[in-house]
């Protein structure tokens, strides 16, 4: 068994991670609500990448068409296999009806 | 439009999308290009937070009932609940979950544990670990099992359960 992190904002620490996956290049992906991004691993704990511009991501997915899914605040974002926004489905405001269902444009994510 | 959704998952038979709309006690399923398809009601007071897919059913971890809702995949009507409303027995908070190799595991961020059934339901044990403070998310690849735990801040890596 190892444990993997510590509480902080650097390379392989962490803010309440929440949900993951694993995607195209078989890196761990991990959503953490309170630093407000993903980090991807290697699955020997290996950081890849960081991606900020979230809003308190809850999970993450990776698609066949290699999108990445994740629940943010009251949107679901849709980004590429770079992390260029594709879609974003909801807002930072909560609603219910159908009618709401549409996309929003304003918003940027960035890697390092 | 969302209120706190939360958990993924993603249909293989047909890539449908389904969302866990926490706060509006709702799935929604949207289509692989990002269509609106329907939604799923949960019922009243449920809090849907996590899902996955085997075969024909829906299993959706209720944040505020304790347990683990069903739902057919084609009609989405409720087939019943996990573990039976009858046994007296609560997953307390019970977060994400997943199913393998016909096992469901659920974790329980206030019990500290992982809760494990068959897929029809049947108790079979938790697994736990004393550093567990709130576990949330879970994930098998291969023999492992990766967890985050959101009070620990941590990531845990178990190797070789299911062995």
């Amino acid at each position: 068994m190892e444990i993997i992190g510590q509480e902080g904002s650097g390379k392989l620490e962490f803010k309440s991670p929440s949900g993951m996956t694993i995607n195209g290049d078989g890196h761990l992906v991990l959503a953490e609500i309170d630093n407000n991004r993903l980090q991807i691993l290697t699955r020997d704990f290996v950081h890849i990448r960081t991606i900020i511009g979230f809003r308190e991501p809850r999970d993450v997915c990776f698609t066949k068409d290699k999108r990445y899914l994740i629940t943010d605040n009251h949107k679901l974002i849709i980004l590429d296999e770079e992390f260029h926004k594709v879609e974003v489905i909801g807002s930072n405001k909560s609603g219910k009806g159908r009618s709401h269902f549409k996309f929003q444009q304003k918003i940027s994510f960035l890697y390092f | 439009m969302f209120n706190n959704p939360t958990g993924i998952a993603i249909n293989d038979h047909n890539n449908e999308i389904l969302i866990c709309d926490t706060n509006n006690d709702r799935l929604i399923v949207i289509s692989h290009d990002f269509k609106w398809i329907r939604d799923i009601n949960t019922g009243i007071d449920t809090s849907p937070r996590y899902i996955c897919i085997r075969e024909n059913i829906l299993y959706v971890t209720s944040g505020t009932k304790g347990c683990v809702l069903t739902f057919n995949k084609n009609t989405d009507q409720q087939i019943n609940t996990i573990p039976e409303l009858t046994l007296g027995l609560t997953i307390d908070a019970p977060r994400s979950i997943r199913c393998v190799r016909d096992l469901l595991f659920v974790t329980s961020s206030l019990s500290k544990s992982i809760f494990v059934f068959t897929i029809d339901g049947e108790y079979r044990g938790e697994l736990r670990h004393e550093l567990f403070s709130k576990p949330i998310g879970i994930l098998f690849i291969d023999d492992s099992l990766y967890v985050t735990d959101s009070d620990k801040h941590a990531l845990f890596h178990f190797s070789g359960v299911l062995q």
